[in-house]
């Protein structure tokens, strides 16, 4: 019982420290976040980034307008293989994943986006905020309430 | 008693006698020839419509439905251009001589560059992208140290412009035929009147047949006394090409003058030639078959058809003659020839001018290679890609339904592997004269983010449909297994890579009595070493023993949870590789440790359209989180001192930057192997026989130098440093010791930092068997 405990609180402290590697040349890993409603980001292209990626995100934000998802993550994703280590990248990524009705895909751009958001930033609590509500719409109760302690 | 029998006999014979006098009558009365002929005619009449009807269908059918199967046309990514990104002048302009721009001063047409040192001015033709059409674009690419330093378009920043990207294959049915459909008003009027003049000078006058044309043909031929000219016209050619064999018969020509008239009916002369023109056949490129003049433009001169000269146009209507024969690159002076008589006509009815065909007949026969880039295939790359396409689309419809693929190759690395595998074949075998010819190679590169597949050989002949060993061939990996075993021990928390191994002898037993004893490549046994010597160094023995010790299935099972599909006996031979993977297998795998621990599809195509240029289906980066990012970054560590003073070394005289690797050669030296990651890029690399015999080879003398040469002209990026972890000095008992005491300082995970460190004097071991890790587990 005792192993047990100790093993627990082993796991969340590795949890807890798990280091994130900052991409030397990933500038949008620093950038002011986009606005957020409701935990939530407003739109694709809300924020500062390196400008090829703010032309990626407008097309972006409006195919999802026209609801065109398909679209949406063709343009995020040539925004990844631009900045492949950026958490707010991974973390639109994210975002569009749930709204597209797929958690299990926002859960792993999700956990993808925390390796390289800096730890205590607000881009990682934005991450861990989404995760919690990807593993809240798979079901996974516990999973998303450890998440959004981390969130808060 | 005479009469008795003749009047006995005469009602016996009654009855023959009128039979003989009906077939006497029927003798003697005429046949009814008119009669005859009437009903023959009316039969005739009624099969002859018949098989018009017949053919009257045919020739609706084929002509009012779809033509042609058309082809996937599958394309490598297309060349971002942003600030800031990673580009060598070099790359830039052989992407563009790649993509059929052509140098010259100032660009004034689309499909022309400029460049002075490292700036250029591009004017970028139009395309359509999977997400998209774009226009026309003259931009100007500055570029300084190796890196875009700004774009700019009519003086204006541009933040992100693409190039259209490279053709580098199809999808084709069983005929192989390939084509590039235009409209009528696509092609230059010189040329549709240059055709038109040399083939069937009448075409606008004629019902689809022409007696005059045969007429003259006739006379040319025997004044020539052989068969010099046909009479068939341009409605005839097509009819023959589209409907009918080749087979030489008056049953046939006869069916082709009728499908002729037939089509003439139907049809009007635009749209006949707008299909002859796209229709035609005008040469080979391996298996596939050129037709039309849209895609002959592309590919015996690497331009569009609007761009094409008035020499050019009259080489390509001179082939129509003879496809074969008339070829400008293996026969350059015959279609010399050939073209200076149909310049000659063009000249005769005005389409140019005397002066414009004496410049065009001095200008000597110009193609361009074709094995160039932009019309070669990649075989093995496209092999990927139709197997990867057919998770989602049928066959049928990539071979008939001329859908666009969007694929993830990138040329320059492409070109980068191919160059350097070649090369250094060559002077392996020049080394070694016994392996002459006998060498293969065959390679995988991926992004490490994104599991894209970037480059693909799979053999060193690169061009040629054949074997593809990068996905096919099952190999040995050697010690490209090693680092499983390593991540298995990480991972149980028991071992770091200070921890002791001992390098003795050692004997496995296999049961039934068999004892298995592999031993180190150089026969010599080191002793007790740290896990990192024993991984830097690829030391068998030591690595046999962590793996029995670590667990046989747990390593097994590590295969699987880092990619690979297929279940691993529980042998502990699979501990030193005795596996046989292809180099795609061996990606996948390291795939998961170069990002750190997702595992992901290796990817290799981006986006499908179908002909019209609607998206059909766009597949980004997927994946999964299967080992901790810290455990992966951990094993990583280790992975760059096989380059900075392992197996590996000979890198770092290259490129003195932190790369991961590892070296791997299998018994008896029948497989070489080489696996290493940058910040952006995996490469694997295997160097073996294809009938397995043993090389004098290893994996750091064969396939590491193909590596390099393709990462060097790639540009490196070094691995960014691994975070989360702090540095622990160790001594060579394996434990953790102050800072002041001798040792060597390793990383460890920041939770598994001790809280205890051991003095400098003797060894704890002994009190300390069992740290508080054992006590847990």
């Amino acid at each position: 019982m005792v192993r047990l405990v100790v093993l627990t609180l082993l796991l969340i402290l590795t949890g807890c420290t798990q280091k994130h590697m900052i991409d030397a040349v990933d500038d949008t890993a620093q950038a002011p976040l986009p606005t957020m409603d409701n935990g939530r980001l407003a739109a694709l292209d809300e924020g500062e980034s390196h400008p090829a990626l703010i032309s990626l995100y407008q097309k972006a934000e409006q195919a999802r307008q026209a609801q065109q998802w398909q679209l949406v993550f063709t343009y995020l994703d040539q925004a990844r293989q631009i900045q492949p280590r950026s958490a707010t990248v991974l973390y639109r990524l994210a975002w569009a994943s749930l709204q597209a009705n797929n958690p299990a895909q926002a859960e792993q751009f999700a956990q993808r986006g925390l390796i390289y958001a800096e730890s205590g930033s607000a881009v990682e609590k934005r991450l861990y905020a989404l995760l919690a509500q990807s593993l809240n719409r798979q079901g996974r109760v516990m999973e998303a309430y450890s998440a959004d302690q981390k969130a808060h | 008693m005479s009469k008795k029998p003749t009047q006995k006999r005469k009602p016996a014979n009654k009855k023959p006698k009128a039979k003989k006098s009906t077939i006497q009558t029927k003798i003697n009365k005429p046949f009814p020839w008119k009669k005859w002929f009437f009903r023959a005619v009316v039969v005739g009449v009624l099969i002859f419509s018949v098989w018009m009807v017949w053919l009257d269908a045919q020739v609706r059918e084929r002509f009012d439905g779809k033509k042609w199967t058309l082809p996937a046309k599958v394309y490598a990514r297309p060349l971002q251009l942003y600030p800031g990104k990673l580009m060598t002048p070099a790359q830039l302009n052989a992407e563009l001589v790649w993509g059929d721009y052509r140098q010259g001063g100032y660009p004034t047409t689309p499909g022309y560059y400029f460049r002075e040192g490292d700036r250029f001015v591009i004017y970028r033709r139009g395309f359509a992208f999977w997400d998209g059409a774009e226009p026309t674009r003259r931009l100007e690419v500055l570029i300084k140290n190796n890196r875009i330093e700004r774009i700019l378009e009519q003086n204006e920043e541009v933040a992100l412009a693409r190039l259209e990207p490279l053709y580098i294959g199809g999808i084709f049915p069983s005929h192989n035929e390939d084509r590039e459909l235009l409209r009528l008003e696509d092609f230059p009027p010189e040329l549709v009147a240059a055709l038109v003049r040399t083939e069937d000078q009448y075409f606008f006058e004629h019902k689809g047949i022409s007696l005059r044309g045969i007429g003259r043909a006739m006379v040319v031929n025997l004044k020539a006394g052989g068969v010099v000219q046909g009479g068939s016209t341009l409605t005839q050619q097509l009819v023959k090409n589209f409907f009918l064999t080749s087979q030489r018969s008056y049953t046939r020509k006869i069916q082709e003058a009728f499908m002729s008239i037939l089509l003439e009916l139907h049809y009007s002369k635009e749209e006949i030639l707008e299909t002859y023109l796209n229709e035609v056949y005008l040469g080979q490129a391996g298996r596939r078959a050129i037709h039309g003049f849209g895609l002959a433009s592309r590919f015996y001169f690497a331009k569009p058809i609007q761009e094409l000269d008035t020499a050019e146009i009259a080489t390509l209507v001179g082939m129509v003659k003879g496809a074969s024969y008339y070829n400008p690159r293996r026969n350059p002076k015959r279609a010399k020839s050939r073209r200076d008589i149909v310049l000659g006509i063009m000249a005769e009815h005005n389409i140019i001018s005397e002066s414009e065909r004496l410049k065009a007949q001095s200008q000597s026969i110009n193609t361009v290679s074709a094995q160039r880039a932009g019309q070669r295939e990649y075989p093995a790359f496209l092999e990927l890609v139709r197997q990867q396409l057919q998770e989602d689309y049928r066959l049928v419809d990539l071979q008939n339904e001329g859908l666009r693929v969007f694929t993830t190759l990138d040329p320059w690395l492409q070109h980068s592997v191919e160059n350097a595998a070649s090369e250094h074949l060559q002077k392996l075998e020049t080394r070694f004269p016994q392996a002459q010819g006998k060498l293969q190679t065959a390679a995988v590169v991926t992004s490490t983010d994104g599991a894209e597949v970037r480059a693909l050989l799979g053999g060193r002949e690169p061009e040629y449909f054949g074997f593809n060993r990068a996905l096919n061939a099952q190999r040995s990996i050697g010690s490209l297994a090693k680092p499983f075993v390593y991540l298995t021990a990480l991972e149980s928390g028991q071992w770091h890579w200070g921890s002791v191994l001992s390098d003795d002898p050692v004997s496995v037993s296999l049961g039934g009595g068999k004892q298995w004893q592999p031993q180190n490549y150089d026969k010599v046994s080191h002793g007790n070493v740290s896990m990192l010597t024993g991984l830097t160094q690829s030391y068998n023995q030591a690595t046999v023993r962590l793996g029995m010790n670590v667990g046989l299935a747990k390593v097994a099972n590590n295969f699987n949870r880092l990619g690979l599909k297929t279940d691993l006996p529980r042998y502990p031979s699979i501990l030193l590789g005795a596996v046989p993977l292809s180099p795609f297998n061996v990606a996948e795998m390291y795939q998961t440790i170069a990002s750190n621990g997702f595992v992901m599809p290796l990817r290799s195509i981006e986006a499908v359209n179908d002909a019209r240029g609607n998206l059909l289906s766009s597949y980004g980066m997927e994946g999964r989180q299967e080992v901790s990012p810290q455990t992966m970054q951990w094993l990583r560590w280790g992975l760059e001192q096989v380059t900075e003073n392992g197996t590996a070394r000979a890198l770092k005289g290259h490129i003195p930057l932190p790369i991961a690797a590892k070296t791997g050669t299998s018994n008896d030296q029948r497989d070489a192997w080489f696996m290493g990651f940058d910040n952006r890029h995996l490469g694997i690399v295997w160097v073996g026989r294809d009938d397995n015999e043993p090389m004098p080879l290893f994996g750091s003398t064969a396939a590491l130098p193909i590596w390099l040469e393709s990462f060097k002209s790639l540009g490196v990026e070094p691995l960014a440093p691994a975070t989360g972890f702090g540095w622990v000095k160790v001594n060579d008992q394996g434990e953790f010791v102050e800072e002041r005491c001798a040792g060597m300082l390793y990383p460890l995970p920041k939770n598994q930092m001790p809280t205890e460190l051991n003095g400098c004097g003797k060894s704890h071991k002994q009190e300390k068997r069992k740290s508080w890790l054992d006590w847990l587990f």
